[in-house]
C-alpha cells in the first residue's frame, strides 16, 4: 500500500471555495440536537435514535462510537441526508438538513457531504478514476478539468498508476482509497465515514484511516467516522459513544 | 441432517414462499404463458393438423381422390362377363385403396353401335350406358329419364340423351333410333331400337368436384365428331354420340353387350394418417398393372383415371408444410421460454442466495438444496401447467374462432385432447430444468472461463454450420419435413447468437463517446451498457423474439404475396370460361353477352412438339396456349427487365386478314356453295370443300361440305358446321378454302398421269356487300402432306366478290392413294409459327431462340420457331408450354388444311356475368376465387395461424423475458442507486441512466433481431412457400419483406420493454435506501 505523504501539497480546486473555506470558528458545522429515529411500529419498533444530540465543529475528526445496532449508522444517515429524523433537528453548514426537500437533500450530498462506506461503494463497472469522477460529471465540470482534478485526487491517496483499475481489480485497502477519493472530488465540507476499515486487515485499515485523517487536515474539512477501531479513535480529535441511541456523556 | 432436513424444508418452503409471494407469482406467470404457448402449438400441430388434413382431403373432392378403372372386356363380351368383372375389379381397386375405405359406383357402356345411314358418307356411331350417380351431374330438359320398371320388355330400349347428342343427331323425346352392330360389338344383336325419353344436360362436366363424366367415353361433350371409328384401330375417324342413357339394369337385356365397364372408387379419407394416404397413393399408382395383372384375358384394355396420388402427394407435403410453420413457431417459443425461465430460475437463485450461503453454512449439502430447488420448481410448474390446459384450450379456441382459420375446418376439440396434457407435461419437465439448473450452479461461478469462452465460440461457429447447411437442404428441390422444420429455426437461433455477438461490439464506440462527455446520465448509461452488457439469455431472449417474430411475419407476407401471383399465373385472366356448350360461333355469342362483348377465345389443349416426348404425369403434358395476344393482356410476375408484351410482341401476324376475307351470307347459320369443277383425267374424280368461315368476331369454324364429282355440273352443296354456325352481326366471312380432291378409283403408280383440275366454289353473299374484296391477296398451296406426295403442281386461285377458283395440276394415280389438298387463304403463306416456349421445355428440348419445333394440332404438326423463351405461361405454370397469337396459330393450322375449330375456353373480363355462364354448363374459373382458395385452403391456413402464434408468443415471452430480467436487474443495482444517490446524484439521473441504457440495448437488439429475422425470411421464406400442388410455386416465391408488420412487431416490444422497465426503474430508485450502504459489491 502506498502511503499517505505528500497529502497536505494538494492544492484545493480553483472555484470551490465551499470546500475550502475556513470554519466558522463559532459554529458548529454540524449541529444535531435531540434527534429520534424509530424503524416500524408497534411491538416490533426498533428505536435506533433516543434524543441524540451531536455538534461538530469545522476541521474537527469525530469518531463515533458503538456496539452494532447502537445507532451509529443511523446517526450518519441522518445527518448526511439519507434519511429523515422522525423527531429532532440536523443542521449541517447552517442548512436543517430534516427539513430540506429532496432537491435539497441532494444538494447537500453533492456540495456539502460526502461518504465514505464500509463496503467502499463504488460504481463496479467504472475504473478508478472514473468512480472519481463520478461527483465531478454531476457537476458538469469541464473535461479536462475533471481530468486533471481526478489525477490529483489519485495521487493524493496514492493511486496515480491505478487509474483505469476497475474495483475488482483492486484490493480493498485501494478500493478505499478511490472511495475517499471520490469523496474528496466534490470538495465537501463534511467527510461521513461508516466504519471505512470494517472489511480492511490491520496494517491497510490503518493506512486509511491515517489518510482520512490527512485529508481532513488538508482539505480543513470536519469529518464523523464510525468505528470500533481504537486506533481510528485514538487518531480522532474526539470520540463519542452511542448507546442504545443515546449519547452517553464524555 | 437428514432426517432434520426432511422435518424442516416444507416449513422452510412455506415459510419461503410466504416471504417471496410476488417473485413466485412472476416465475409461475413465466412458466404459465411459456406452457400455454407451447401447448397451443401442440394442439395447432396436432388436431388443427388433423382438421386441416381432413378438410384439404374433403376439399380435394371427389375429383382430387376419385380412382376411375375402366376396363374394356374383349369384342363381343356380354352382361354376364361385365357381371364377373365388376367384383373382381372393385376388390383389385379396393385393395390399392387400403387402408382407406372406399365407395363404388358402377358404369356399363355398350360398344359403340352404328348409327343408321343418313346419305352422309359416315352417319357415325353411338353407345348405350348403364350409369349411376346420376343425378347430381345431369339436369334433365326435355321428356323423363327412363323408367326401370318399363326395361327388359321386347320392345324398344328407353333412352335419354344429352342435349348436344339431341342436337346434332335432331333427336327429341319420342324419337326412335335403330342401332346397329359394329366391328367393335360382334355380340350385338343386328338390330338395337331405342326410344329417345328424354334430353338432359350433363353438369360440372369439368368441374374438378364431381368428376362424374370423367368415366364417360366422351367426358360428357355427347359429341366427338372424330373418334377412333372402330375396327379400324384408331386410325380412321367418325363421329361418336352419347351416352344414350338406359334405365338402370337396363343394358343386360338390350342385347348390345358390353364394351367397357368403369368402376369408380370414392375414397373416405375422413381421420386418415398421412401414412395411411401415402400407402394409398402408391397402391393407386399400381392400379393399372395390378388390374391387367388380375384380370388376364379377361381384359383387353384396361386404363385407370385418377388424381388421387398426385392429391395425396399434394396434401402431405402441404401437411408437412404447415407441420414445419407450426413446430418453427413452437420451438422457438420453447426456446424463449427456456430464456425466459432461465432468467426467472435466476432471479430466484440471486434472491435466494445469502439464504442459501447461510444454509450451506449450516451444514446443508448442495443436493438437498437442489432437492428443495427443485420440488419448489415442481410445485411452481405444476400450477402453471394446471392452469395452462385450460389457458391453452382458450387460446386455441380463439384461434379456431378466427374466420380464416375457422374457414378451414379447424375447430376447438371436444373435452380435453390427451396429447394437450402430454406437451404441457413433457413442457412442464423441461420448464422445471430450467428453473433448477441457476440453483445447480457453484457459487461464485459466474464468469465464463476461458476455455468455457472458447467452447462457446466453437459452438456457436457450429451452430451456424449446421443452420447453413440445412438452410442450403431446404433451398434444394426436394427437402426432407426434416429440414423444413429444423432449418429455420436453426438459422433463427443461429443468425441470434451471431447478432448477440456483434451488438456488444457497438459499446465500443458508445465507450469512447462517454468518455469525452462531461455530463453524468447518457455517458454513465453507455458505459454500463458497454461494460456490463447485458446477461446474455436476456438479450438473446430479445434478439430471438423480434427475430423470430419478424421472420414470421416476413414468411407470412412472403406466402401471401406468392400465392397471389400463384393464382395469377394459374388462371391467365379475371375469369377463364371453359367447356362451354355449342360450337365456337354459338360459345362466342354467349360468352360476348356475359362479358359485355369483352371476351376473348382462346387455344388451351395438350400438344405435343416433334420428337418431344413428354415424360411424367400426365398433369405433366405439355399445353399449347394460343390468344390474341395483341389484345390480350398477359399478367404473372416476370424477371426484370422482362415484360409480356415484350416476350410475346412477335407472335401476332402483321397483316389482318379479314381485310381480304370474302362476305358470306350465313341467315340462320346455314351455309351453302355453289360447286362445280373439271377434271382433264380420263378417271373419275371428285373434290370435298371445306371452307373456314370467321364470324366476324375473330371466331372460326369449319365448314364441310360433301364429295362432289368433277363432271363440269354446278351443284349446290350444303356445308355442316358441327354445333351449328352464328354470325348474328351478319359478319361472316370466308377466310379460307380448303379442296381435298379425290381420285375415285384405285390407279397403279404413274396411270392416269398428271391433269388439268379446275374448281370453282361460289356462295351468296350478303346483301350490300361490295365486290372490293375480290382484289383481295389470296393465295393457293398444297398442304406439306400433299407438297410431299408430289400430287399437286402449280396451285392458282382468282378470286371473286362471290367465290373462289382454283386451278392445278394433280397426278391422278397419287390422288388415288390419299387425297390432294389444295388450300385455298385470304392470307399470304405463313411463316413458321412464332412461338413463346416455356424454360422447362426450352431446356428439356435443348430449344433456343430461332430454333424451329413442330406443334400438334389436331392431326397436323405445324412449323413452328421459338421467338422467346419464358420462365413459365400464364394458365399453364406447372408444365411446359408453348405460346401463339391465335390468329397465327389459325393461318398455320389451315394452312395444313387443319381446319377444326381451335376455340377451347374464354378469356373474360372480372366483371363477367360467372352465373350465367354457369348456368348455361359452362366450367367457370374465377382468378379471385382461385387466389382465396390458394391463401385459405385448409392446410395452408394453419401455415398462416402458426405465423400469427410466433408473433405472438415471441412478443409475450419476450416481454415476460424483459420484466424478468428487470426484476433481476432491480435485484442487483439496488446498493449501487444507493451509491450514486449517496455521491449526490438525483433521483432522476440514477434512474435516467438506467432507462436509457435499457433503451439502448433493447432498441439494438430489437433492431439486430429484426435484421436477423429479415435475413432468415429473405433466405429461407421462398423455399417454405409451396403451390397448391406442394411443389415450387410458379412464379418462383420472392421474399417480401413487410415494413409495417416489422415495424409493429419492434414497436411492440420496445414499448412492452419500456412499459415494463420504467416502472421497475422507478421503483429501484423509490426503493434503494440507505441500508443498500452497507451491503458489498457481492449482493
Amino acid at each position: 500500500m502506498t502511503g499517505v505523504t505528500g497529502v497536505a501539497g494538494v492544492p484545493a480546486t480553483a472555484g470551490e471555495g465551499a470546500g475550502t473555506a475556513a470554519p466558522d470558528a463559532g459554529a458548529p458545522l454540524v449541529r444535531v440536537r435531540g434527534v429520534h429515529r424509530t424503524y416500524g411500529s408497534g411491538r416490533a419498533a426498533v428505536h435506533a435514535l433516543r434524543g441524540v444530540d451531536l455538534d461538530v465543529a469545522p476541521g474537527e475528526l469525530v469518531a463515533l462510537v458503538g456496539r452494532s445496532g447502537s445507532g451509529k449508522t443511523t446517526l450518519l444517515n441522518v445527518v448526511g441526508g439519507l434519511d429523515r429524523p422522525d423527531a429532532g433537528s440536523v443542521h449541517v453548514d447552517g442548512t436543517d438538513v430534516a427539513t430540506l426537500d429532496a432537491a435539497g437533500q441532494v444538494r447537500l450530498r453533492r456540495d456539502v457531504v460526502a461518504f465514505v462506506f464500509q463496503t467502499f461503494g463504488l460504481v463496479p463497472v467504472l475504473s478508478a478514476a472514473e468512480n472519481v469522477a463520478v461527483p465531478l460529471r454531476l457537476r458538469a465540470l469541464p473535461v479536462a478539468d475533471r481530468e486533471r482534478r481526478v489525477a490529483l485526487l489519485l495521487r493524493l491517496v496514492g493511486l496515480d498508476g491505478h487509474a483505469a483499475l476497475r474495483p475488482d481489480e483492486l484490493s480493498g485497502g485501494q478500493q478505499q482509497r478511490v472511495a475517499i477519493a471520490r469523496a474528496l472530488a466534490g470538495s465537501p465540507r463534511l467527510l461521513i465515514a461508516d466504519e471505512p476499515t470494517g472489511q480492511l486487515d490491520t496494517e491497510t485499515g490503518l493506512a486509511v484511516m491515517a489518510l482520512i485523517r490527512a485529508v481532513v487536515e488538508a482539505e480543513g474539512m470536519a469529518a464523523v467516522v464510525s468505528t470500533h477501531d481504537p486506533v481510528m479513535i485514538g487518531l480522532a480529535d474526539r470520540a463519542v459513544r452511542l448507546v442504545d441511541g443515546r449519547v452517553l456523556p464524555a | 441432517m437428514t432426517a432434520a432436513w426432511a422435518r424442516e424444508v416444507p416449513a422452510l418452503a412455506l415459510h419461503r414462499a410466504r416471504a417471496q409471494a410476488p417473485l413466485l407469482a412472476a416465475v409461475t406467470a413465466t412458466a404459465l404463458v411459456a406452457l400455454t404457448v407451447l401447448a397451443t402449438c401442440g394442439l395447432l400441430l396436432t388436431a388443427g393438423r388433423r382438421d386441416a388434413l381432413d378438410a384439404a382431403l374433403a376439399a380435394a373432392g371427389t375429383g382430387g381422390t376419385q380412382v376411375v378403372a375402366r376396363v374394356v372386356p374383349p369384342a363381343g363380351a356380354v352382361a354376364a362377363d361385365a357381371g364377373a368383372l365388376v367384383p373382381e375389379v372393385t376388390a383389385v381397386a379396393a385393395d390399392a385403396l387400403a387402408p382407406l375405405p372406399a365407395t363404388v359406383s358402377t358404369w356399363t357402356e355398350s360398344p359403340l353401335l352404328a348409327l343408321p345411314e343418313d346419305g352422309s358418307e359416315d352417319p357415325g356411331y353411338a353407345y348405350l350406358t348403364d350409369a349411376a350417380d346420376l343425378a347430381g351431374a345431369a339436369r334433365l330438359v326435355e321428356g323423363a329419364w327412363p323408367d326401370a320398371a318399363a326395361a327388359g320388355g321386347s320392345g324398344p330400349v328407353d333412352v335419354a340423351l344429352p342435349a348436344a347428342t339431341a342436337a346434332a343427331l335432331g333427336l327429341a323425346p319420342g324419337d326412335a333410333l335403330d342401332l346397329a352392330p359394329s366391328p367393335d360389338a360382334p355380340a350385338a344383336a343386328d338390330r338395337t331400337a331405342v326410344r329417345v325419353v328424354g334430353v338432359f344436360q350433363p353438369l360440372h362436366r369439368g368441374d374438378a368436384g364431381t368428376p362424374v363424366w370423367a368415366r364417360d367415353l366422351l367426358g360428357g361433350a355427347g359429341v366427338d365428331p372424330g373418334h377412333a371409328r372402330p375396327g379400324t384401330s384408331g386410325r380412321q375417324q367418325s363421329p361418336a354420340y352419347g351416352p344414350l342413357v338406359v334405365a338402370p339394369g337396363a343394358l343386360a337385356s338390350a342385347g348390345t353387350g358390353v364394351g367397357v365397364v368403369t368402376v369408380a372408387l370414392r375414397p373416405d379419407p375422413a381421420g386418415a394418417s398421412v401414412a395411411a394416404l401415402r400407402e394409398a397413393a402408391e397402391g393407386v399408382a399400381r392400379l393399372r398393372p395390378a388390374l391387367a395383372d388380375a384380370l388376364g384375358e379377361r381384359a383387353d384394355r384396361t386404363v385407370v383415371r385418377t388424381s388421387f396420388p398426385a392429391t395425396a402427394r399434394a396434401t402431405a407435403t402441404q401437411h408437412a408444410v404447415a407441420g414445419a410453420a407450426v413446430l418453427t413457431a413452437g420451438l422457438v417459443g420453447v426456446a424463449l421460454a427456456a430464456a425466459a425461465l432461465l432468467l426467472a430460475g435466476r432471479l430466484l437463485a440471486a434472491r435466494r442466495g445469502p439464504e442459501r450461503a447461510l444454509l450451506l453454512d449450516r451444514g446443508a449439502g448442495r443436493r438437498q438444496l437442489l432437492g428443495l430447488a427443485g420440488a419448489e420448481a415442481a410445485a411452481v410448474v405444476g400450477v402453471a401447467g394446471v392452469l395452462a390446459v385450460p389457458l391453452a384450450l382458450a387460446a386455441y379456441r380463439a384461434l379456431a374462432a378466427v374466420p380464416l382459420v375457422a374457414g378451414a375446418g379447424i375447430a376447438p376439440p371436444e373435452g380435453v385432447p390427451g396429447s394437450l396434457v402430454a406437451t404441457v407435461g413433457v413442457g412442464a419437465v423441461g420448464l422445471v430444468l430450467a428453473l433448477v439448473a441457476p440453483a445447480a450452479r457453484r457459487p461464485g461461478a459466474r464468469r465464463a472461463t476461458g476455455p468455457s469462452r472458447l467452447a462457446r465460440s466453437g459452438g456457436d461457429l457450429l451452430l451456424v454450420a449446421v443452420a447453413v447447411l440445412a438452410a442450403l437442404r431446404l433451398r434444394s428441390d426436394a427437402p426432407a419435413d426434416a429440414v423444413r422444420v429444423l432449418a429455420p429455426v436453426l438459422a433463427l437461433v443461429a443468425a441470434s447468437v451471431l447478432v448477440l455477438r456483434v451488438v456488444p461490439l457497438l459499446g465500443g464506440a458508445a465507450e469512447r463517446g462517454a468518455r469525452r462527455s462531461r455530463r453524468f446520465v447518457l455517458p454513465l448509461a453507455a458505459l454500463d451498457a458497454a461494460r456490463r452488457p447485458r446477461a446474455a439469455v436476456a438479450l438473446l431472449l430479445l434478439v430471438l423474439a423480434a427475430a423470430g417474430a419478424t421472420f414470421g411475419a416476413g414468411w407470412a407476407a412472403t406466402w401471401s404475396r406468392s400465392q397471389a401471383e400463384q393464382a395469377e399465373a394459374l388462371v391467365p385472366a379475371a375469369v377463364v370460361a371453359s367447356d362451354v356448350p355449342g360450337s365456337p360461333t354459338a360459345q362466342g355469342v354467349l360468352v360476348r353477352d356475359a362479358a359485355r362483348g369483352a371476351a376473348l377465345p382462346v387455344t388451351d389443349r395438350g400438344t405435343g412438339f416433334g420428337t418431344l416426348v413428354a415424360s411424367g404425369p400426365d398433369e405433366a403434358q405439355p399445353r399449347l396456349l394460343a390468344v390474341d395476344t395483341g389484345a390480350a393482356e398477359l399478367t404473372g410476375r416476370l424477371p426484370d427487365g422482362t415484360t409480356w408484351a415484350g416476350l410475346t410482341a412477335g407472335l401476332p401476324p402483321a397483316d389482318g386478314e379479314l381485310v381480304a376475307a370474302l362476305p358470306v351470307r350465313a341467315e340462320g347459320g346455314d351455309l351453302a356453295v355453289r360447286l362445280s369443277g373439271t377434271t382433264g383425267s380420263e378417271h373419275p374424280m371428285s373434290v370435298t370443300p371445306a371452307l373456314v368461315v370467321d364470324d366476324g368476331h375473330g371466331v372460326r369454324v369449319r365448314a364441310l361440305g360433301d364429295r362432289v364429282p368433277l363432271d363440269g355440273a354446278e351443284r349446290v352443296v350444303d356445308l355442316a358446321t358441327p354445333g351449328g354456325f352464328v354470325a348474328p352481326d351478319g359478319g361472316a366471312r370466308v377466310l379460307a378454302v380448303v379442296l381435298r380432291v379425290h381420285t375415285d378409283v384405285v390407279l397403279d403408280e404413274g396411270v392416269g398421269g398428271v391433269a388439268d383440275v379446275a374448281v370453282r366454289v361460289a356462295w351468296d353473299p350478303p346483301p350490300g356487300a361490295g365486290d372490293a374484296a375480290g382484289a383481295g391477296p389470296w393465295s393457293a398451296r398444297p398442304t406439306a402432306a400433299t407438297a410431299e406426295n408430289q400430287s399437286l403442281s402449280r396451285p392458282e386461285v382468282e378470286v371473286g366478290p362471290d367465290g373462289v377458283s382454283a386451278t392445278g395440276e394433280v397426278d391422278v394415280s397419287r390422288a388415288s392413294y390419299l387425297p390432294t389438298v389444295a388450300v385455298l387463304t385470304s392470307f399470304a403463306p405463313t411463316a413458321p409459327l412464332p412461338v413463346v416456349v416455356t424454360e422447362d421445355l426450352a431446356a428439356g428440348a435443348g430449344l433456343r431462340v430461332g430454333d424451329p419445333l413442330e406443334v400438334a394440332v389436331g392431326g397436323a404438326s405445324l412449323p413452328a420457331a421459338v421467338a422467346a423463351v419464358a420462365p413459365y405461361l400464364p394458365g399453364a405454370a406447372d408444365r411446359p408450354a408453348v405460346l401463339a397469337d391465335l390468329r397465327a396459330l389459325s393461318r398455320a393450322a389451315i394452312a395444313e388444311a387443319e381446319t377444326a375449330p381451335l376455340v377451347d375456353a374464354w378469356w373474360l373480363p372480372a366483371d363477367a356475368d360467372v352465373d350465367a355462364l354457369r348456368d348455361a354448363g359452362a366450367q367457370v374459373t374465377s382468378r379471385a376465387a382461385v387466389a382465396g382458395d390458394l391463401a385459405a385452403g385448409p392446410l395452408r391456413v394453419g401455415v398462416l395461424a402458426a405465423l400469427g402464434l410466433l408473433v405472438v408468443a415471441a412478443v409475450a415471452l419476450a416481454l415476460v423475458g424483459t420484466a424478468l430480467h428487470a426484476a433481476e436487474t432491480a435485484e442487483d443495482r439496488g446498493p449501487e442507486v444507493a451509491r450514486l444517490l449517496a455521491v449526490g446524484a438525483s433521483p432522476r439521473a440514477v434512474a435516467g441512466t438506467y432507462v436509457v441504457q435499457h433503451v439502448v440495448v433493447d432498441l439494438l437488439a430489437v433492431a439486430a433481431g429484426t435484421a436477423a429475422g429479415a435475413v432468415v425470411a429473405r433466405a429461407l421464406a421462398p423455399a417454405l412457400t409451396i403451390s397448391a400442388t406442394g411443389g415450387r410455386p410458379v412464379p418462383e416465391a420472392l421474399p417480401v419483406w413487410s415494413w409495417p408488420a416489422a415495424g409493429t412487431i419492434a414497436a411492440l416490444l420496445l414499448a412492452g420493454s419500456a412499459a415494463v422497465v420504467l416502472p421497475a426503474t422507478a421503483a429501484l430508485v423509490r426503493r434503494a435506501s440507505a441500508a443498500h450502504l452497507r451491503l458489498g459489491d457481492a449482493t
